[in-house]
């Protein structure tokens, strides 16, 4: 317990100080959208049509379409079970919400997000075992889940700020999700670039690879690292639920709600990991017998990975300070 | 995987599934034979209501936002704090006459604000920039989120209407608006037909 207790504190002191911090985070409003100042009376420009944007492949888009659909389903049948629980002031919906709240957690990491873009870009590079996708991919919801839990019970419930507020340093926590997760990307090429003892000697017939595939400790704390670092940014749909049931006075259920939520993100994302870590593997064997270009194409491939994470990272920071993106829009 | 983490930090919210849930009802009101303005009727989702309530109801804390007729200063709040920045994305009402996009004004008449059961609901007066003759060709009105953050359809059960001088002759009726899909292709929204 005493050695989980550092990055424990750590995680904690990151949270506290990003909600205090003062960054210049333009959050959405109640509708998604950033505030912005009223242009001269007037017209309204008509908004930008849906054409210039990219639009996926049919089967892509319907598959995408479908998904969207049940968890609007989803999040419809939560709803109207979580007024159940209220009025019966029960805990017999209480299995109902649990449930629904889980497959709601797993279509809802579908779609963009939840961090699927660093987890599958970290074990379609780096060398990991089939466990760290579950490690990673759960710490990620687990952070996340307890992130929105922390938010709103230290802002709502202590602090009686309204939602407005509560969004406005919910994006704070985003914006320091993408800081993290840009020093992490950097901190992994820093791995990937400095030397190892372990490999730099030259390769015997017979040496077996089995003894290389275990990542060294530090790689596992960096990958949990890069894990809270993803959760770091509350998901709205989970705050939006919790907001909901304090109101109705059942915060507990929408506690358990959000955990139940992070459960069937894990999976998604645990979905994703699995199969960019099968990918690694079979791009792996494509270096054939000869190690010395299988390790280079490896340390490469790591590289990438690794520089992959940082501009995303930097991408999504840029895009917040320029005013692009608008944080907690999703 | 660079240029797939670009196309989606740049597309419309890369993360922007749906979290508001709007029900909407549109009345194409009629004068002298062309359209004039829009009467929209919106009925939000259960936690948007908790949400927009609980940053003006101050009663306890969040414990009890309590459902209860809404009095004129909170409709002003509501208005100010959980409406009138739409004005800047067109109260999310797309306008098409005859395919050729019409814009809306900044400003809405007669808005409303009450609880329906659990549920906030707002109604508005939105005028055309111009009057558009629906007998000159086809007129699409569309209430939708770009960035689909908000998931706007029309209410079922509830029609779309049109009334005033020069309607008689006119029908609307809602259509998959298959030439505006929304999500990267993934959503057809509804919008509503106006033919003479």
């Amino acid at each position: 317990m005493l050695t989980m207790s550092r990055p424990l504190l750590r995680f904690l002191l990151l949270f506290v100080l990003s909600l205090t911090g003062a960054l210049p985070a333009s959050a959405a409003d109640l509708f998604g959208h950033p505030e912005a100042p009223p242009a001269a009376a007037g017209l309204t420009p008509q908004p930008p049509s849906s054409a210039r944007v990219m639009v996926l492949p049919a089967p892509v888009a319907d598959i995408l379409g479908r998904a969207l659909a049940v968890q609007s389903r989803l999040n419809a049948e939560l709803r109207g079970e979580l007024q159940d629980a209220k009025r019966s002031g029960s805990w017999q919906p209480a299995l109902a919400i649990v449930f629904i709240s889980f497959l709601y957690g797993v279509f809802h990491a579908a779609g963009p997000g939840h961090g699927k873009i660093v987890v599958g870009s970290y074990f379609l590079t780096q060398r990991a075992r089939l466990l760290h996708g579950f490690a990673m991919s759960g710490m990620a919801a687990l952070v996340q889940a307890v992130s929105a839990v922390l938010l709103v019970s230290l802002l709502a419930v202590l602090l009686d700020l309204g939602s407005g507020q509560l969004l406005a340093y919910a994006a704070n926590l985003e914006t320091a999700s993408y800081g993290v997760i840009t020093l992490l990307g950097l901190w992994m090429a820093w791995g990937v670039l400095r030397p190892r003892p372990c490999c730099d000697h030259a390769h015997q017939p017979g040496h077996g690879h089995g003894a290389h595939q275990t990542p060294p400790l530090s790689d596992l704390a960096r990958l949990l690292a890069t894990g809270a670092a993803v959760g770091l940014r509350p998901c709205s749909g989970a705050i939006l639920v919790l907001l909901f049931t304090l109101a109705n006075e059942i915060y507990p259920v929408g506690i358990l709600a959000t955990f139940a939520m992070g459960l069937g993100v894990a999976v998604t994302v645990s979905a994703v990991s699995l199969a960019t870590f099968g990918l690694h593997r079979s791009l792996a064997v494509l270096g054939g017998g000869r190690h010395a270009l299988a390790d280079r194409l490896r340390q490469a491939a790591a590289l990438a990975g690794a520089v992959a994470i940082t501009l995303f990272g930097l991408l999504q920071l840029l895009g917040i300070w320029s005013g692009v993106i608008t944080p907690m829009a999703g | 995987m660079i240029g797939l983490a670009l196309a989606l930090a740049s597309g419309p919210k890369a993360e922007a599934h749906p979290h508001v849930w709007v029900d909407t009802v549109v009345t194409a009101i009629f004068s002298q034979g062309k359209v004039t303005s829009l009467r929209e009727e919106w009925w939000f989702d259960e936690d948007f209501t908790v949400t927009a309530l609980s940053d003006i109801r101050k009663t306890k804390g969040m414990s009890r936002v309590a459902i209860r007729p809404l009095t004129e200063g909170e409709i002003g709040q509501l208005r100010a704090q959980a409406f009138s920045n739409l004005a800047n994305y067109a109260y999310f009402t797309h306008v098409w006459a005859a395919g050729k996009p019409i814009a809306v004004a900044r400003e809405v008449t007669a808005f409303q604000a009450r609880m329906d059961g659990a549920r906030l609901a707002y109604s508005f007066t939105l005028p055309l920039a111009a009057p558009q003759d629906p007998r000159a060709g086809p007129l699409r009105i569309g209430v939708w989120d770009d960035s689909y953050y908000v998931d706007v359809g029309p209410a079922k059960g509830l029609a779309p209407q049109v009334e005033g001088d020069g309607s008689q002759g006119c029908a609307a009726r809602i259509i998959d608006d298959k030439d505006h899909l929304l999500y990267f292709g993934a959503v057809t929204p509804k919008a509503m037909e106006i033919k003479c």
